[in-house]
């Protein structure tokens, strides 16, 4: 698989907005767990530095990781993406 | 609703974005009903917290942020929390231990220190740096275990916690899960903090900016410390649940552990020291007393009724305010300093007091004047009074010294004052973070005066002139003026204040940390501020320069100082020719132009003139009324009936805080507490709203005694109008006397004088190059050093004022001395030889002249002490390179004024020199050379911006007003990195017996040649 270049990908969220699925392809990812989830702040002196990036990783069903990541305009991209 | 129990605040130094105000508002509108402030390893920041907290209706509770050794002695941060008031003293102590057993700058307290400490805290296990979350971090969960099994040893179950972060920070979540686990096997409670440092997310980019301050690096930069998102502000309850997904129980265990931290505040008001009590005295008041009656003796031969009754009522004052140890203990001092030969003055309200006088703490009659002493001390009063003592500047340490081993090392600090981000330290800090160019912010920098706040600064370079004319680059400089503004006032660093010492019963580090000043003393964390708030009792020794000079004019000149008489003419009749220059007070431009008006003729008038040239009677225009009262110009009238008593002195003007305090009390019924009260408010009061309401309540309490509402109205109008600053006339007595026995000096032994000035810079209103100056201009020969006759220091030699050594660049003490050893020299190759200089002293002699006797050609000289033959016909340096050459190595002009190079030209050009338009017809248009002396804009009564300066050439100063219009135009000549010698064309104006003169057009020396000269500016 691809490693460190960001892909958009389709996001489902749960009722507090966790991840709880992703489609990858013609593949859904889910039930997902969330290892670890963090913010990231862009860079705020800069034009379009407003906001955080909002990062999840979680594990499959099929016990792969990923990193979820959800942009400050909302979409979401897989950002790192493990074997 | 959660509590915070991990925040940082200003006082975090670079760490903390959020103001404390602001810290408790945010908390308080989450609804949160207490707040912790942990800043790191300090204090400091505990008076403003806790008062902040108080008005928004927050408990505050205080702890710190500690470093501490871990077991493999590196540090880690542990963050604890104060459950009661012996908590606090050991949280101070810790604190202190961490400090002073360290090198400065590298807190850390010793795994011991904490042993001994924790039982009376409350810890919390730490951030990221804790010991355990380190070890969990990095996998080592028995090592983490360890850690905490130690730690919970030794806070004692129950008052040790694990800390759970909620940051949104990689591995968190992996971290919050094991510090449950491992809280779940050892049976320790968890709690839960966000590691707060500002209030609320959107200030994360203040934050963010302080810390690329802090790191020395650059918002562009990647740098490690600098946070990774906005998460560590004040949250809700209901954003640390989210976080916290994994041990809920941790969130609600902050209110728990809230509710076991009291407020402890320092107290120690009751901590002064008492005093050892010789035998025969059963307690300190009676020691006072006889102290007090063997002064008053010695002061006024006999204590007559009425002298014993003040003396009376002031001692049951100051027993009652239980200052009797504080009163003994500075009399110690004192007595202690002149035992010494450390000449000794006081100054401030203690003034007021006759006790004092009697003591030998002041040397103004309290009880001849009348002074009222409620002004130094009264009933109902809860801040500390006032002694201020000045010692002579070079031996103040010894005074320093000597209270340190009489009370002991551990009972005496110094008190901090803290650096604050002001307006050019904004630009240069903020401005380099942000990345803007080194050479833009040195343009700004140099030219934001000196009283622009950081908050002020979007406004100066709008109309400060040479600021306006600036080109900035836009885009970030927005982004600096908008941190500035947030930033304003923020505390930078520690330092030490002048000369306050903390004198306590107790070890100071019991109630107020303590750590290492820059200078190697030590000095505690509260600055003058706090340590009133909490009752700890501050004695002032300060160091007076004047007082180092005098000491050395008088032992050269012989002169018994106490003795001086008081109405010397010829001294009063320098005093109104205003040819003060060199006198301590008196010299100013605004003086000399007071003196020239007001034509003084007693003691009296120089009190009078200290205290009127001041911001408040100033900017209450009292200065003209009363120089034209005293020459008879005008009728004196006063304010109210039954006044005359109060402000017959100075002719229905009020000048001193004395007379403010007596017209409140008077007037307003007010009692000498509230009149005190009244005046410290008015002198800090900054909005209109305040002082209005200030004004309501004089007006009404004097209505209800009977004064008519009108009357009462233009009183407070008076009183207003003196709000901003004055001098007690204790203080400008004392003041008033050594400025008068200055000028005593500067009359009749003005060579001796001069050269003590001299050998105590920087001190005065001038540069030693007006000093040099102005001795040349009264007749007195200024001689430059000479390697065969000169002392170390500037000297009196023949009548000359003759350059010492030392003055020289690259001559230091032990180079002087060989110097002086190896005398006679007969060439320069002889003194190279026998002194065995480096190469560099040589030459720089060389160029200052000290080889002028030896071999009058420079050039040549400098040849010899290289140690070759210069070539028979080797012309010398021009007279202007010779110049430029000696102001570089002596830092100063001193065998010619630099204006002198340009006479000739200048002349041709019909410039006139200052002496010309000093004797000048009024109005008359003229242009004169100088060099610029001071230049400064004061605030003005019509707010116009005027700039106010002296021209100084060969034969001595103008005053030179300039308008704002015209500063406008010449902002650059002024104001700018460059400025130095200018010319000014403008309108002769007569000042009394003087004259000065309306610019019209200041412009560049350079400019006005049309070319460059070798002379740089005097290094002084």
């Amino acid at each position: 698989m691809d490693r460190g270049r960001e892909r958009a990908v389709q996001v489902c969220c749960d009722e507090s907005g966790d991840p709880a699925t992703f489609v990858m392809g013609q593949v859904t990812y889910g039930p997902l767990r969330i290892e670890d989830t963090w913010a990231y702040r862009e860079p705020w002196w800069q034009a379009d530095g407003g906001g955080n990036r909002q990062v999840y990783r979680v594990r499959s069903k099929a016990g792969h990781l990923f990193d979820l990541c959800k942009m400050p305009a909302g979409d979401w991209r897989i950002s790192r993406l493990f074997d | 609703m959660a509590t915070h129990l991990h925040l940082h605040g200003p006082f975090s130094h670079l760490d903390g974005a959020s103001s404390a105000a602001d810290l408790a508002a945010r908390a308080a509108s989450l609804g949160q009903q207490a707040l912790a402030l942990t800043d790191h390893n300090s204090l400091s920041g505990i008076g403003e917290f806790t008062q902040a907290c108080t008005q928004a209706g927050v408990r505050p509770i205080i702890g710190a942020e500690v470093t501490v050794e871990d077991a493999t002695g590196a540090s880690s941060h542990l963050t604890l929390l104060v459950p009661d008031q012996t908590g606090y003293s050991h949280l101070s102590q810790l604190i202190s231990a961490a400090h002073l057993s360290r090198p400065r700058g590298q807190p850390m307290a010793s795994q011991e220190a904490l042993a001994a400490h924790a039982p009376y805290l409350i810890g919390l296990s730490g951030c990221r740096q804790g010991e355990v979350s380190r070890h969990l971090l990095g996998g080592r969960r028995e090592l983490a275990e360890e850690a905490a099994r130690r730690l919970m040893g030794w806070f004692g179950r129950g008052k040790f916690f694990l800390e759970q972060e909620v940051c949104r920070l990689p591995g968190d979540r992996p971290l919050q899960r094991a510090m449950r686990d491992l809280g779940q096997h050892l049976r320790l409670p968890r709690v839960a903090t966000s590691n707060a440092h500002y209030a609320q997310a959107q200030d994360f980019w203040l934050h963010d900016l302080l810390v690329c301050i802090r790191t020395n690096s650059r918002v562009d930069d990647l740098a490690p410390g600098r946070p990774m998102n906005d998460w560590q502000f004040v949250q809700s309850e209901a954003d640390m649940a989210r976080g916290l997904p994994d041990d809920p129980a941790a969130v609600a265990m902050t209110d728990r552990v809230a509710d076991m931290c009291g407020l402890a505040l320092p107290d120690a008001r009751l901590l002064f020291p008492a005093v050892l009590l010789p035998q025969g005295a059963s307690s300190a008041y009676v020691y006072l007393r006889q102290l007090t009656e063997q002064g008053a003796i010695w002061r006024y031969g006999q204590i007559g009724s009425r002298l014993r009754q003040r003396i009376d009522e002031e001692l049951s004052v100051i027993a009652q305010t239980k200052f009797t140890d504080y009163m003994l203990a500075v009399a110690e001092i004192a007595g202690w300093a002149r035992g010494a030969g450390i000449r000794t003055s006081g100054r401030g309200s203690a003034a007021d007091s006759v006790v004092a006088y009697c003591l030998g703490l002041t040397d103004v009659d309290a009880f001849a004047r009348d002074l009222p002493f409620a002004r130094f001390l009264s009933l109902g009063r809860t801040d500390p009074p006032d002694v201020d003592l000045d010692f002579d500047a070079d031996r103040r340490e010894e005074v320093a010294a000597h209270v340190a081993r009489r009370y002991g090392q551990d009972h005496v600090a110094a008190v901090a004052t803290y650096v604050r981000l002001e307006g050019r330290l904004a630009i240069r800090e903020v401005g380099k973070a942000l990345g803007l160019p080194a050479a833009e912010l040195g343009a700004i920098a140099k030219r934001v005066p000196y009283y622009v706040g950081a908050d002020g600064l979007r406004e100066a370079l709008v109309r400060v002139p040479e600021l306006r004319q600036l080109k900035l680059s836009t885009g970030r400089i927005e982004t600096l003026l908008q941190a500035a503004e947030r930033l304003a006032d923020w505390p930078r660093h520690l330092g030490t204040h002048l000369g306050g010492l903390v004198v306590t019963a107790c070890p100071v580090a019991e109630v107020m940390p303590l750590q290492m000043a820059a200078k190697g003393t030590v000095v505690g964390q509260f600055d003058k501020r706090d340590c009133e708030t909490f009752g700890l009792i501050k004695i002032d020794l300060l160091h007076l320069r004047t007082l180092s000079a005098v000491n050395e004019a008088i032992t050269v000149s012989q002169v018994p100082w106490e003795t001086i008489p008081a109405d010397d003419p010829a001294t009063f009749r320098r005093l109104r020719r205003a040819e003060t220059v060199g006198a301590f007070q008196l010299e100013s431009p605004a003086q000399r132009a007071l003196h020239r008006r007001m034509k003084g003729d007693q003691l009296e008038d120089v009190i009078a003139a200290t205290a009127l040239i001041r911001p408040g009677p100033i900017k209450g225009d009292m200065v003209a009324p009363f120089v034209r009262r005293r020459l008879g110009k005008e009728a004196i009238i006063y304010p109210a009936p039954g006044l005359e008593d109060v402000l017959g002195r100075t002719y229905g003007v009020v000048v001193y805080q004395e007379q403010v305090l007596e017209i409140a009390v008077r007037v307003a019924g007010f009692s000498p507490a509230e009149a005190d009260r009244l005046r410290r408010t008015m002198s800090r009061a900054r909005s209109k709203a305040e002082m209005q309401s200030l004004g309501d309540v004089f007006c009404a309490r004097a209505v209800a005694r009977g004064v008519d509402r009108g009357a009462a109205a233009e009183i407070w109008q008076t009183l207003l109008g003196y709000a901003s600053y004055g001098f007690a006339e204790g203080h400008a007595a004392a003041f008033g006397l050594i400025g008068y026995r200055t000028l005593y000096l500067l009359e009749h032994h003005s060579a001796v004088w001069y050269a003590a000035l001299l050998n105590h810079q920087p001190m005065g209103y001038y540069p030693p190059q007006t000093l040099v100056t102005e001795a040349r201009r009264r007749g007195i020969q200024v001689r430059l050093p000479d390697v065969n006759r000169s002392e170390p220091t500037w000297t009196v030699q023949d009548g000359a004022l003759s350059c010492g050594l030392l003055q020289v660049r690259n001559m230091n003490a032990e180079e002087t001395d060989r110097v002086l050893a190896g005398r006679p020299y007969r060439t320069a190759w002889d003194l190279a030889e026998k002194s065995r200089l480096q190469p560099a002293a040589l030459r720089q002699l060389v160029l200052a002249g000290a080889l002028d006797s030896l071999i009058p050609n420079r050039r040549r000289a400098l040849w010899q002490v290289g140690g070759q033959a210069a070539v028979a016909d080797l012309a010398d340096f021009t007279p202007e390179r010779r110049l430029a050459q000696e102001m570089v190595a002596l830092g100063l002009a001193v065998s010619a004024h630099p204006l002198s190079c340009f006479r000739p030209r200048l002349e041709r050009a019909g410039v006139l020199r200052t002496d010309q338009v000093l004797c000048a017809p009024h109005r008359m248009q003229a242009t004169v050379a100088g060099a610029l002396v001071r230049p400064h804009r004061p605030p003005t009564r019509s707010g116009e911006r005027v700039v106010f300066l002296c021209l100084e050439d060969e034969r001595g100063l103008l005053d030179v007003t300039v308008p704002e219009a015209v500063y406008r135009q010449n902002a650059d000549a002024i104001f700018g990195p460059d400025a130095w010698l200018v010319v000014v064309e403008g309108t002769v104006r007569e000042v009394g017996t003087g004259a000065s003169l309306d610019a019209q057009r200041v412009t560049a020396l350079t400019a006005y040649l049309g070319r460059s000269y070798a002379l740089q500016p005097p290094r002084a």
